[in-house]
């Protein structure tokens, strides 16, 4: 489990990197950054990881928690990763979009359970079946 | 008595054939029980007493870590310790016989009745002892194959 969580971070982190490399690239291209701000990409890359890589994978595939655990980790964790991300990418950013956080608290939470209710019902649904086919 | 060994890639590894004359009919309870005792056997701890007792392996039905130890609970109920970590364990014991269900949980695939899914939108499977245990996602994958 920590071996391939640890492979998912990494794998994460790396297209990461190069998706906001390239999205710097595309909308920022005139523009001069300091050395420094590649920590910024950096920081951005491994907060992306830390949800995408190792959170979601080990909810959805590894641990074997009550969906209304499932969600309030991933909404919590995914609202403080989110602004984190956009901070590191420009703190004026997050000044604009922090008077919104109840509104994307409410879509987080919403969409969460859309995922680990409705959709992983449905799925483990369809995964039982199956395996009882196999039984059989 | 004279005894010959023949292998059948065929046959399923959970039996074994045996063919005797009609006329060693009667003895056929005798060497079915002889054969049962050379079963593999797990050393386990009683905690009530303290003590070492074997067990065969087809009687266990789930193995549980419980930290740097497992519990093993056999399926007629009982419970015993077992002195080494579920990894330890798992790499010990046939994997076509017990399966790996999520983190904590080793079961016997003799002993599954059915698999459902959970009002609250989890995977369980449900063993001949009525006993339920969830299923986690990533080891599906691992097990599909040894079901048949």
């Amino acid at each position: 489990m920590i071996q391939q969580l640890k492979h998912s971070f990494f794998q994460v982190f790396t297209l990461t990197s190069l998706w906001v490399t390239l999205l710097l690239t595309v909308f920022y291209k005139n523009q001069d950054i300091s050395m420094f701000y590649l920590w910024h990409v950096a920081g951005i890359a491994a907060i992306s990881a830390g949800l995408y890589g190792v959170m979601y994978n080990a909810l959805w595939n590894h641990f074997t928690l009550r969906p209304l655990l499932n969600i309030a980790i991933s909404s919590v964790f995914t609202i403080l990763g989110g602004l984190g991300v956009v901070w590191l990418f420009s703190a004026e950013m997050v000044e604009f979009i922090l008077p919104w956080w109840p509104g994307m608290l409410v879509l987080a939470v919403a969409l969460h359970t859309l995922a680990f209710y409705v959709y992983a019902g449905r799925d483990s649904k369809r995964k039982a079946e199956e395996l009882n086919r196999i039984l059989k | 008595m004279k005894i010959t060994f023949e292998a059948d890639a065929a046959m399923d590894r959970r039996i074994a054939k045996v063919i005797t004359h009609p006329a060693e009919q009667e003895h056929w309870r005798h060497m079915e029980e002889a054969i049962q005792q050379a079963e593999q056997k797990l050393v386990v701890l009683n905690a009530k007493n303290n003590r070492n007792v074997q067990i065969s392996l087809s009687s266990i039905a789930v193995i549980e870590s419980e930290d740097r130890m497992c519990s093993v609970r056999v399926i007629s109920g009982e419970m015993y310790l077992l002195n080494q970590r579920l990894k330890s364990a798992e790499a010990e014991l046939d994997p076509s016989f017990f399966l790996r269900i999520n983190n904590q949980t080793l079961i016997n695939k003799s002993y599954i009745k059915e698999f459902s899914s959970t009002d609250n939108a989890r995977l369980q499977v449900v063993l001949t002892n009525e006993l339920s245990y969830y299923v986690s996602r990533f080891y599906i994958k691992n097990f599909r194959g040894n079901l048949i």
